[in-house]
């Protein structure tokens, strides 16, 4: 190989969108912090009082909560109280998320801020209120958001981590099955080049590299939080490496879309907000696709598996086909879904076990009990892989 | 006497379960929800300890057993003769290693032959590593999703 193509090659191992490898060194510098203390609600409050003040705004705080579930993040319901005379409108709750010292999954919720500001009037998503990017206020990035009434699981019968094994059943599969669609569709036709994302860079550089900014920055997290081998990741790792597909299309991809990460009105069975914009990015729609007939958010009943328990499988893929009037290239659906499951395996078995061990998660024993799912994952992987042995 | 591991993990579940549990506010929702996490993972774990011995040896024997496979049929350029040899001093070392070590130092040197393979192994080789690996997997994750049944995340 010309010492040209050697750097070609190099550059081509670390090509990866520019927000997200800020991420990747974020990540670095975090991973070497002393153990997390977890906030309590005064230094909440206090962190929140600060913002509302630089804010402008005058509003006293009148009830702070923490919220329980997720994985990742910290979150924390509060009610504002307008002042005697304002005639500003306040919503009655919101919801502040705050990073742990080191997420699972290292994120940046200032480009959360700017597509849920983007989103309005697209797909219903929660107001995004006030943004505390680089932690001035709470000592790392924190988002502010309404507060927004719904379920991301029915109330009865389930204890498992939201969509994770999703149930929701007959009556509600009929009801949201349709907008979960929609939803999905929606987003994908989100013109991002009028609405100008900042922070959003765009894969146009070859074909290729939409798929190669997602491969890229899970490799540089898999090096840095990998505990051990285990030679199914690894296969995996080298197949997608020589397997990155083209794109022909670039559209706006949610990156997590799945029943867990919408809220929804059980009585109603409407969809009243898509949440957990984190992972979003221009990429190529085989990505969402891939990851919303994950087994690891499906649910089998009478044998039959149904993605977020709402599509079984060709099901799915012909209804999005219908919609859209897009093909599922199903080659490519195939890199994807490989790229999928080893995420997966990144985030439970690498990162999820990484974070816990250094003590920088307030979850870090949901971290050890999810990491628990390396197996399903190292199964399902092989089960993809053995296609290419035949 | 002594009381077992079993009897001390029971009597944690049962404090957990019974006054810390009932004694934490319905709106101290981070904290109830870690507390039967807790009694889950506590549960679990007495189940697990008396079977985890063997349970690491059958992972370092599985192991051991894939490399040996690979060793037989790993052929190619610079890369895959020097992974090739790492795994021969590997599965050589393992003797006397506390099973839990011998599996992590094998499989550490199974993913290098692997990464190796990609880079200048043999089509033919290439192609029963990929096989042998899925194979290997197959059988030994559903081990692993056996022990890990109880967690609730997989449908089996």
């Amino acid at each position: 190989m010309s010492s040209a193509m050697v750097a070609h090659d190099s550059r081509r191992q670390t090509d990866m969108e520019p927000a997200w490898a800020a991420l990747v060194e974020r990540r670095k510098v975090a991973r070497e912090a002393p153990p997390y203390e977890v906030s309590g609600t005064g230094q909440i409050r206090d962190g929140l009082s600060r913002m509302l003040a630089a804010e402008g705004q005058r509003a006293r705080i009148s009830s702070i909560s923490r919220l329980g579930g997720g994985a990742s993040k910290e979150q924390f319901l509060f009610q504002l109280e307008a002042p005697a005379g304002a005639d500003s409108p306040l919503s009655p709750r919101y919801v502040l998320r705050t990073d742990p010292q080191c997420p699972i999954i290292e994120t940046d919720c200032r480009r959360e801020f700017v597509l849920l500001q983007a989103m309005a009037g697209t797909v219903p998503v929660p107001r995004p209120v006030w943004l505390d990017g680089d932690g001035r206020f709470f000592g790392r990035p924190a988002m502010v958001t309404e507060f927004v009434p719904g379920v991301t699981k029915p109330v009865a019968g389930q204890d498992k981590v939201s969509g994770l094994g999703a149930r929701l059943g007959s009556a509600l599969r009929s009801q949201l099955r349709q907008p979960f669609l929609d939803n999905l569709a929606r987003i994908h036709a989100f013109d991002w080049r009028g609405a100008a994302l900042d922070g959003f860079a765009i894969p146009d550089a070859d074909p290729a590299q939409a798929a190669r900014w997602s491969f890229n920055f899970w490799d540089a997290i898999w090096t840095l939080d990998k505990l051990e081998d285990r030679p199914i990741a690894t296969l995996a790792r080298c197949w997608l490496k020589e397997n990155i597909p083209d794109c022909d299309e670039l559209v706006l991809t949610h990156g997590d879309y799945r029943t867990g990460n919408y809220l929804f009105d059980e009585e109603k069975g409407e969809i009243n907000a898509i949440l957990d914009w984190e992972l979003a990015r221009i990429g190529d729609f085989h990505e969402d696709i891939a990851w919303v007939l994950m087994r690891l958010f499906s649910h089998v009943e009478d044998g039959v598996l149904r993605a977020s328990d709402l599509y079984e499988r060709e099901d799915f893929i012909t209804s999005y086909e219908k919609l859209t009037g897009r093909t599922v290239n199903r080659r490519t659906l195939h890199f994807y879904e490989v790229l999928c499951v080893w995420k997966c395996y990144i985030i439970v078995a690498a990162s999820g076990l990484s974070v816990s061990r250094r003590q920088h998660s307030h979850q870090d024993i949901v971290l050890t009990f999810m990491a628990a799912a390396g197996a399903m994952f190292a199964h399902d992987l092989a089960e993809l892989l053995e296609r290419e042995a035949r | 006497m002594l009381p077992t591991i079993e009897e001390r993990l029971d009597s944690i579940i049962r404090a957990l379960s019974t006054v810390v549990l009932a004694g934490l506010a319905p709106e101290a929702r981070l904290a109830r929800e870690q507390v039967q996490l807790s009694i889950g993972h506590l549960g679990i774990l007495r189940d697990h300890i008396a079977a985890l011995p063997q349970f690491e040896r059958e992972e370092a024997e599985d192991a051991a057993e894939l490399a040996a496979a690979l060793l037989g049929i790993a052929g190619g350029g610079a890369a895959t003769r020097n992974a090739r040899a790492a795994l021969a001093q590997a599965m050589f070392a393992r003797a006397g290693m506390p099973a839990s070590l011998a599996s992590r130092a094998i499989n550490a040197a199974i993913a290098g032959l692997v990464e190796a393979a990609f880079l200048d192994g043999d089509k033919d080789s290439r192609a029963s590593l990929l096989k042998l690996v899925t194979q290997y997997e197959k059988e030994r994750s559903n081990k692993d999703r056996e022990i890990f049944h109880p967690y609730g995340f997989d449908a089996l």
